[in-house]
């Protein structure tokens, strides 16, 4: 039984178009290109903050958008439905975004103690951290062959180092303030453990055959009650200085856009966790560093006045991470590594009394017209709520006097838009976003 | 019937069956919700993100 139903292909990998390993890919890559880009409407807001302020306001941003995108895709009906037929994994949502928060958080204090050249390369070993997770816990490149193992674990390794490379390359001079050394570097460690451990829940999910819609819906309530939760116990309570911010109108649309943007980024990449697994998806989506960078240098010129070790950096960085994100994208899995995949879907359906053949379909992105995805007065009452928040604070926002290229914004939006229609049409015709 | 009359706490029927029945009824899910509380606090992918957020916890409240 065991033999039959692990050997067994799955559906909807026949089928035709784009493969599911193509997919996870293209869901990466694009992951990458909006969460770099989700740094660009943050360095709009300099003005003396608490990290704890823009964290707060830029969760709130994220809770607007990532209710608005699964009811706008799918239906509330459709994402609860989802949610209560795998009650269990509630529990590993929630779990998901406390570890995001505290991570998060952790990296305030890494930078306060040690500074961002200590602690960036750090907190960026969290894709090591997932592969590592991946192989033990979820079977993830087992019975792969060598070469495979290479790419994956080779290409894992040049994006973390490349990301180094690149967020040296905006360093200029000591950043460090600090005065506790051993704190700050166990506070990046710590990140880094963290964001790498968060990947676990998201993986357990998607085994389990859940839509990454429904996750985030539950993901991000776990997040913000984090978050508020080390606001008020860390930050001074209620009378916390980081309410203020929300006074600040003309700041706060800014912060609320890269909350859009980056769950845009977060939404390809729990869709590449669930098609080629966290120890694929996660570096790919961290390619976001090369984005995030060339927001900074082309748009607010960041790199105007680096020398020319700086700019070597840059082009070495771009250059390994890139061939670090092409050998992960070349290596497919094989039939005896997908053979490893079944028997950990079969350990959670075995666990947790689920189907296993339907289990195997929805992780395969088949599930068509199996769940009502028919919209509530209250689904377009959501939606109509998160774009009037948008547009409220949008018509209030500030522009600051902050030089940037204009051209280079609109080449690099074009990019965003670009990759946006290739990963949603990819998704659409693969999978009608299962 | 058994709804109506034992809906609620078992002290509003009075019909030592119906009782019975909802009696067992309400002990099968609560049996139910302590198997499905024993399977996931059992779970190794629950006690690895679990223990680690912990940690993380214990670590800001140290640096805090």
């Amino acid at each position: 039984m065991w033999e039959r139903c692990v050997g067994s292909t799955v559906t909807g990998q026949q089928k035709e178009g784009i493969s599911l390993h193509g997919l996870g890919v293209i869901c990466g890559l694009t992951a990458g290109v909006w969460l770099g880009a989700a740094e660009a409407p943050t360095k709009l807001v300099n003005a003396g903050f608490s990290p704890f302020a823009i964290s707060l306001c830029m969760v709130a941003g994220v809770f607007t958008a990532r209710w608005t995108f699964p009811t706008l895709l799918k239906g509330t009906s459709y994402v609860f439905a989802d949610l209560f037929e795998k009650k269990h994994l509630i529990v590993w949502a929630l779990l998901a975004g406390a570890l995001w928060a505290v991570a998060n958080t952790l990296t305030v204090f890494a930078i306060r103690d040690v500074g961002l050249a200590v602690a960036f390369p750090l907190w960026n070993t969290n894709s090591l951290i997932g592969l590592l997770w991946g192989r033990l816990l979820f079977r993830e490149l087992e019975g792969a062959s060598g070469k495979n193992i290479g790419k994956v674990v080779l290409g894992t390794v040049a994006i973390v180092a490349a990301a180094v490379m690149l967020g040296f390359s905006t360093l200029h001079g000591g950043t460090a303030t600090g005065h506790n050394a051993v704190g700050g570097i166990l506070a990046a460690a710590g990140a880094s453990l963290m964001w790498g451990t968060m990947y676990v829940p998201y993986r357990k999910a998607y085994l389990s055959g859940m839509n990454p819609l429904s996750f985030v819906t539950a993901f991000t309530v776990g997040e913000l009650s984090t978050v508020f939760a080390l606001t008020l116990a860390l930050d001074g309570g209620l009378h916390s200085p980081s309410f203020q911010l929300f006074h600040q109108r003309g700041m706060v649309f800014w912060l609320f856009l890269g909350g859009f943007m980056w769950v845009i980024g977060d939404l390809f990449q729990q869709f590449a966790t669930k098609y080629v697994g966290i120890g694929r998806g996660i570096p790919l989506s961290n390619t976001n560093q090369l984005w995030g960078l060339a927001w900074g240098a082309l748009v607010f010129g960041e790199l105007a006045a680096a020398d020319h070790r700086h700019k070597l950096l840059v082009v070495t960085g771009s250059v390994v991470m890139i061939l670090g994100a092409l050998a992960i994208s070349t290596a497919v899995a094989s039939s005896k590594e997908q053979t490893s995949t079944n028997e950990a879907v079969l350990r959670e359906c075995e666990r947790y009394g689920l189907d296993y053949n339907r289990t195997m379909m929805a992780m395969a992105g088949d599930e068509f017209n199996t769940r009502n995805e028919k919209r509530r007065w209250w689904d377009y009452a959501i939606i109509a709520l998160a774009t009037g928040v948008f547009l409220w604070l949008g018509l209030r926002a500030v522009v600051p006097p902050l030089a940037m290229d204009v051209r280079w914004i609109a080449a690099l939006g074009a990019i965003l838009l670009l990759s946006l229609v290739a990963g949603t049409w990819s998704l659409w015709r693969r999978t009608r976003f299962s | 019937m058994v709804d109506r009359l034992c809906s609620g706490m078992y002290g509003c029927c009075n019909v030592t069956a119906y009782c019975d029945e909802a009696e067992a009824a309400s002990s099968e899910v609560e049996m139910d919700f302590l198997r499905g509380v024993k399977t996931i606090v059992t779970d190794s992918h629950f006690l690895v993100p679990f223990f680690v957020l912990i940690a993380g916890i214990a670590l800001l409240v140290a640096l805090h």
